[in-house]
């Protein structure tokens, strides 16, 4: 399991998504599931920088690892922020035409929609997200 | 990350937008700051072609949705083209192929914006 643990702060953004990039590229997810991957991983981490903390801020760490039987991809983010579960937020009436259509909630229903599962708990005074996708060989 | 908008005006007042690279929480704002730009130029007939994006999250989608509110509500529109497979599977997750008018180039994007001009008469 590989392991990355920063300031949760906008600043942070683009090394926490390579972070994950580097670590996926080579998993066997096609061009198409590793884009959506992205999608839901930007979700999460947006998230924790804007919304965990106040203004004393804290860490946020990402955990990856490949696991087997069947082969499937694991990702985790964990923050100290004050308690919050992003997957209680209701879904968005993505049926409402475009012009009423408000895009508050879009990013957690589009994480929820691309991964195979997604779970949260509340664990050591931690916010704890984990994320599977199953890699399907080509 | 990169992000690159180019802009173009083409006839009947259309504008191709070509978004490349990726659109990310980080950079949308220089997204949306251009379509306000236009927007305020009187430019609502909006044309994003999508042939060079990488990556586009919640963030990028929010811009459009913007985009399309603001050209709908000036009687113009925003439409898209050039739409790739993996962007598709995004939009269809999201539904926005039921609100956006997805055209396959360039051409058929400015054609229909003068087949509405025939209809509005």
């Amino acid at each position: 399991m590989e392991k990355i643990e920063l300031p949760a702060i906008e600043e942070n953004f683009e090394t926490l998504m390579n972070f994950l990039e580097e670590r996926v590229d080579q998993s066997g997810l096609n061009a198409e599931n590793l884009m959506l991957l992205k999608i839901a991983f930007e979700e999460i981490i947006i998230n924790v920088i804007h919304y965990a903390y106040g203004e004393g801020g804290g860490p946020i760490c990402v955990l990856v690892d490949f696991l087997e039987d069947p082969k499937r991809l694991f990702i985790e983010v964990r923050d100290h922020g004050i308690s919050f579960n992003p997957l209680e937020r209701a879904d968005p009436d993505i049926h409402v035409p475009a012009e009423e259509r408000n895009i508050g909630g879009l990013g957690i229903f589009m994480t929820k929609k691309i991964m195979d599962s997604v779970t949260y708990r509340r664990e050591d005074g931690m916010n704890i997200l984990t994320m599977i996708e199953g890699i399907t060989e080509e | 990350m990169s992000l690159t908008i180019d802009s173009q005006q083409h006839e009947n007042n259309v504008v191709v937008i070509a978004v490349g690279g990726e659109v990310t929480f980080e950079n949308s704002d220089q997204f949306r700051e251009k379509i306000d730009q236009l927007c305020e130029q009187g430019k609502y007939r909006l044309v994003i072609d999508l042939a060079g994006l990488q990556y586009m999250s919640s963030a990028g989608m929010g811009v459009l949705v913007h985009g399309l509110k603001k050209a709908r509500a000036k009687e113009g529109d925003l439409r898209l083209i050039n739409l790739s497979d993996k962007m598709r599977r995004v939009f269809l997750i999201t539904q926005f192929t039921h609100h956006f008018t997805v055209l396959p180039n360039i051409e058929e994007a400015i054609k229909s914006f003068s087949t509405s001009d025939e209809s509005s008469r």
